[in-house]
């Protein structure tokens, strides 16, 4: 029996036999082709290079650009070497001797690689790395964004695996997919969030583990505890197939709780919204309790496939979330894309830039492609018709990007307007409060905005320089940080004094050890992961807004994350015993 | 064309780093503008001289002898171009890349 130590990102037990899938190992999936597939195989093969040849051809402009054209030259070998005559040739004679074209091309590509290494000398050997590189680009277009194994399954795995991107982990097939766990990744990567919403148990950034796994043990993924146990004995497995038992009981008792009013001891008022990314959420989350959407993650729709949606993708997909809210808000969030969410469609312009994290992502993008931004704009506000729809710009870090993406706004109402076609002029709109400079901005941001929502998960990336992906620091990813606290309290007091409404929506909001603290701030509305509402629900309902805010006071006086910390959790266990029997 | 005309030449390395990245696709540019074959070879080595791939296992360092082989019509031309590619050392005035 081992036991691998990771964070928990989606509570609850899976049991089970894995499926382990490697890092940037493609699997070749199958090595014959048919003989009436030669000439479609051909042809996917010609679509491969294809792709490859606009994504160096990419790379290359992009290098020109910033650094001249001799780095240039580098890109135009490479596009010389995807075009090979001898590479093509010899690829389709594999083809037609029936190989895959997977097959054939690392076939073929790692003979040179293998002859060049051979031939000795550093430089040929730097050589027959770029040519294995290529190989690498080349599957990665035949095989596509998906691996294979994940589109074909059979019987209930639990899937190990390095890295899984948003995308593989929204096309998890839950019927067979029973939990999961990474190598990487951190509380709040997207991976982690998609898991939590699709209420699959998860533990991720266990660090290196993937090589103490044969496959064919039994694997326990203990979600609520961040723990995956390879081979577990007799004694571990009837402990937790106990504990799988009892984590439904307890699911079953907060079920009850999404029918009750979402109120304080005292009365007040607070109002608990989803975050969702897909429309088919929308239902699910309203039977959890939700008053609403608070965050509808629009980017899904881009992730999804690897063609950019239409605007009747958009509209549809809203639609559809409207009908399950007729009369509670839906805030939709303009696309979020960049950093770690990337359709494939894009990448090619946006090759990986050296920090992601602070390049071309979210509204800099959208205002950087306003055909993009532009089809996502007019779906809204033609199906804002239908009910309270809300419309949300991410990562805003000034004054002048708020005004600019309003300023399109208005040309796309201006522009339908003049088409005759129907949409509701009077859309709230707002802004996500994620960036230090906007959260240090925020009384002159107030005077504009329609209303905040605080995205903590990068307010606190960008504020303590910690990336919330990266295992060697996650850490130093607090939030509880006093920094934090007094960023949201500088945006609570501004967006009082101008009178808008200010929610949280980041996984912050999610945790119920911090709730009390949010409502003792001035906070009332909160969007949340939906399968946390019965919790938080609970936490409320056991509080009073005098307590709140002596919580508050107190916690705004301490000077570490850590005593923040523990302070909020010993009293969460004063108010909610029951809340934390389960650990 | 099996009574193709053959145009034969020896050339000479004579660039410092050889024939590198950056010349084996100077000679591939060149050699894909011919419809017929050519052939580079040194010793007993022969690469297609149109891809870059097969160029680059030639591994013709300063001063390696090399054979051209240009088959087909207009061969002299190409072949006249591949000397002047040769012995001006592949005009690099940059780095190798």
């Amino acid at each position: 029996m081992q036991i691998k130590r990771g964070i928990a990102v989606s509570p609850g037990v899976a049991i089970g036999s894995a499926m382990v899938l490697g890092a940037e190992n493609f699997r070749i999936p199958h090595q014959y082709v048919s003989a009436d597939a030669v000439d479609f195989e051909k042809k996917r093969f010609h679509t491969a290079i294809d792709a490859v040849c606009e994504e160096i051809s990419a790379n290359e402009n992009l290098a020109r650009e910033r650094l001249g054209d001799q780095y240039a030259a580098i890109f135009s070998a490479y596009l010389m070497i995807v075009r090979d005559p001898q590479l093509i040739e010899q690829v389709e004679k594999r083809i037609e001797q029936k190989l895959s074209p997977e097959y054939a091309v690392s076939q073929v590509l790692g003979q040179y690689a293998k002859q060049l290494q051979n031939l000795g000398g550093q430089y040929l050997a730097e050589r027959s790395v770029d040519i294995l590189d290529l190989e690498k680009k080349i599957l990665r277009h035949l095989l596509g964004e998906r691996r294979e194994e994940l589109g074909h399954l059979t019987a209930p795995v639990l899937v190990l695996a390095s890295n899984l991107t948003p995308s593989e982990t929204a096309n998890l097939d839950r019927k067979f997919v029973l939990g999961f766990a990474t190598e990487v990744g951190g509380h709040t990567s997207h991976t982690a969030i998609l898991a939590g919403a699709m209420e699959i148990p998860a533990v991720v950034g266990i660090g290196r583990f993937l090589a103490d796994v044969s496959g064919s043990e039994t694997i326990i993924i203990d979600g609520s505890h961040g723990l995956v146990i390879i081979d577990p004995d007799e004694e571990t497995l009837l402990k937790y197939r106990d504990s799988e038992e009892r984590f439904r009981s307890h699911e079953r008792r907060l079920k009850l709780l999404s029918k009750l009013p979402c109120l304080t001891q005292d009365g007040v008022a607070i109002s608990l919204q989803g975050n969702i990314e897909f429309p088919h959420e929308a239902e699910p989350c309203k039977e959890k309790g939700a008053a609403g959407i608070g965050l509808y993650r629009t980017e899904f729709l881009y992730l999804e496939s690897n063609r950019e949606p239409t605007e009747e993708d958009h509209y549809q997909a809203y639609c559809q979330v409207l009908k399950a809210f007729p009369d509670q808000p839906v805030i939709i969030r303009t696309l979020d894309l960049g950093s770690d969410k990337m359709p494939g469609a894009l990448r090619a312009k946006y090759p990986e830039s050296i920090n992601p994290a602070l390049s071309v992502r979210s509204i800099r993008l959208s205002l950087q492609h306003l055909q993009l931004f532009k089809t996502q704009l007019r779906a809204a506000l033609r199906a804002a018709e239908f009910g309270d729809l809300r419309i949300m710009f991410p990562l805003i870090s000034t004054l002048l990007e708020y005004r600019q993406a309003k300023m399109v706004l208005s040309d796309v109402a201006e522009d339908l307007e003049e088409q005759g076609i129907p949409f509701r002029r009077d859309v709230p709109i707002g802004m996500m409060v994620e960036v230090p400079s906007a959260a240090i901005m925020a009384e002159e941001f107030a005077r504009e905005v329609g209303f905040f929502s605080l995205g903590t998960n990068d307010l606190i990336q960008y504020t303590l320089a910690v990336d919330r992906a990266d295992q060697a620091v996650a850490n130093l990813y607090r939030s509880g940080d006093p920094s934090i606290l007094r960023m949201i309290r500088n945006v609570v007091n501004a967006a009082k004094k101008h009178n808008i409404s200010v929610s949280v929506c980041g996984q912050m909001s999610s945790d119920p050890v911090f709730l009390p603290l949010l409502i003792g701030m001035g906070i009332r509305q909160f969007s949340v992961t939906p399968h946390a509402i019965p919790e938080l629900k609970e936490v409320i309902r056991n509080l009073t807004i005098p307590k709140a805010e002596k919580i508050a006071a107190r916690a705004e006086t301490l000077e570490v994350a850590r005593d923040v910390e523990n302070y909020l959790g010993g009293e969460l266990r004063r108010l909610c015993p029951d809340l934390m029997q389960l650990d | 064309m099996s009574d193709a005309v053959i145009h034969r030449r020896t050339l000479i390395v004579v660039n410092d780093q050889g024939l590198h990245f950056r010349p084996c696709q100077m000679i591939a540019v060149a050699a894909q503008q011919h419809p017929g074959s050519v052939i580079l070879s040194r010793g007993s080595i022969r690469a297609d001289a149109k891809s870059l791939l097969e160029l680059l296992t030639l591994v013709a360092e300063k001063e390696s002898v090399l054979e051209l082989e240009v088959i087909g019509d207009h061969g002299d031309e190409l072949a006249g171009k591949m000397s002047e590619l040769f012995s001006s050392g592949f005009e690099v005035s940059h780095p190798p890349v």
